[in-house]
């Protein structure tokens, strides 16, 4: 009797074992659903910015028991758009890009990728000189990466005279959106007009620009002991920043870069890559709540680790190389064929 | 006779030693001296960081420097934006013309200096070292690591 209730109770055993086995490998996102077998898990995120409704789809896979590991870069950010009335755009579906959609993959991986993508680097035939000519009523403001980014557009035009148009610049090193509002003094930084310090509200319209692609964040992110203080203050002082631009150039068109990342073991008090990867988004939020369009260099830039990549560093901290400045072209470029086309 | 003889001599020994004196003490001619010159002998004494050179359009943009202020100029900045580094060489086109290129010169070096300030201490320090110099009709601001050999290499050449 014993003998039976205890081979009765050792199969019952291993009966429970078992389903709770196959229950384990049921359903889950995100769960292998049995041997050799990856499961991909899907997120969608639609954002609203400006009229162009960006489309972007993380996608992770997990390896299955055969041992298969998962691609050095797990994450492909797919950048298309679904809005426009262009008649080169087609209907995506839910699940696919439309077919004139450009496919492009960053290593940075999804958890630190911010919900707005990189712009499609894809130029869409258009010719150079007619990309270059959309940046000829542009002027770019920003602080030292974009004093790098100027330095660089110069020297392309010693022997490309038309590289990216006529843009025009008004940066600084040490420049935020909040010393952007300081009066002109001894210690300001703002940016000169034809060899004039002047505030840029007062530049800008002198500049003619109908464009003005703004780019801060590195000098704002360490300005106060609080985190969350230092972004409100900094997406607050770009919106008093846009105000006095739109009071003094009503016609201009604004759009915001992204902040860029900092090298890994380069960083510096609050200028983190984290850190400023969170105003970065709360710039996306600013962007879709005011209809402004926000461009996304970081995530072109940025390594696996969501820092800036080691190739576009030049100085183991925030500043870039050429390389670097190779991809804002490309980025730059390629948006302004989205723009172009209506994509 | 003898007195008009002494008289002479006395008044041309004068003339002679007021000759002898200006000739010392005038200002050198260096209006034959070219910019490039000048940049050629500062660059084969000091080293620079790779540095991008300056059209007239780029010093009316950065400097407000208008071509009418001078009949040759030389101008470099750094290619990176965490230099201080810079070099300006320019023959005024009048006295006018370079107490204006001093001005100038001296705000875009003011401007960079407060870039720098609280931001880059070695750089804000090579800058505050420097200063705009004028001589003759040359006007310049050299910015280098090595500050008195390229002051020395600048004051070599044009006097």
């Amino acid at each position: 009797m014993k003998r039976t209730f205890t081979k009765l109770t050792a199969i019952l055993l291993a009966v429970l074992t078992l389903f709770s086995l196959a229950a384990c490998g049921n359903g889950e996102p995100g769960e292998t659903t049995g041997p050799d077998e990856a499961v991909q898990t899907t997120s969608q995120t639609f954002i609203t910015v400006g009229t162009t409704e960006l489309r972007t789809v993380y996608m992770t896979r997990v390896p299955g028991f055969s041992g298969e590991e998962p691609p050095a870069s797990d994450t492909g950010v797919i950048f298309g758009t679904t809005g426009g009335s262009s008649s080169e755009s087609t209907e995506a579906t839910s699940d696919e890009p439309a077919q004139t959609q450009a496919t492009q993959t960053y290593p940075v991986p999804s958890q630190l990728a911010l919900s707005v993508a990189p712009p499609s680097t894809d130029t869409l035939s258009f010719e150079d000189d007619t990309l270059d000519d959309f940046f000829s009523d542009a002027v770019f403001v920003g602080d030292s990466i974009s004093l790098g980014w100027r330095n660089y557009v110069m020297s392309k035009r010693g022997s490309d005279p038309g590289f990216l148009g006529g843009a025009q610049f008004l940066v600084s090193g040490s420049l935020g959106a909040e010393s952007a509002l300081w009066d002109v003094n001894s210690e300001s930084v703002h940016p000169s007009y034809q060899g004039t310090q002047m505030q840029l509200w007062n530049s800008i319209p002198l500049t003619g620009a109908k464009k003005v692609f703004i780019m801060f964040g590195l000098n704002d992110i360490g300005r106060y002991s609080e985190l969350e203080t230092c972004v409100d203050m900094a997406v607050s002082n770009y919106d008093e920043l846009i105000g006095k631009i739109k009071a003094n150039a009503p016609d201009v068109e604004i759009y915001i870069i992204s902040a860029t990342y900092v090298l890994e073991g380069g960083e510096k008090g609050k200028v983190t890559s984290a850190n400023l990867r969170v105003l970065n988004e709360a710039l996306i939020d600013y962007c879709r709540d005011n209809s402004i369009e926000f461009i996304n260099f970081a995530d072109a830039l940025a390594d696996a680790n969501g820092n800036l990549a080691a190739e576009y560093c030049s100085d183991g901290y925030v500043h870039q190389t050429n390389a670097a400045y190779d991809v804002w072209t490309a980025l730059l470029k390629g948006y302004a064929a989205g723009v172009l086309s209506g994509r | 006779m003898k007195t008009k003889i002494r008289i002479a001599s006395l008044v041309l020994a004068l003339c002679m030693v007021v000759s002898l004196f200006t000739a010392c003490t005038a200002a050198p001619d260096n209006s034959n001296i070219a910019a490039a010159e000048v940049y050629d002998a500062l660059m084969s004494k000091v080293e620079f960081p790779e540095m991008l050179s300056l059209d007239a359009g780029g010093l009316v943009s950065l400097l407000g420097i208008d071509d009418s202020l001078y009949t040759e100029a030389v101008a470099y900045i750094p290619l990176t934006a965490v230099s201080g580094n810079m070099v300006f060489i320019v023959k005024a086109t009048d006295s006018a013309a370079a107490a204006t290129l001093a001005e100038k010169l001296e705000s875009y070096r003011a401007g960079v200096l407060a870039q720098m300030n609280n931001y880059l201490p070695d750089e804000y320090d090579k800058i505050n070292a420097a200063s705009v110099e004028t001589d003759g009709s040359f006007v310049w601001l050299v910015v280098a690591d090595d500050q008195a050999a390229a002051e020395a290499a600048v004051r070599d050449i044009i006097g």
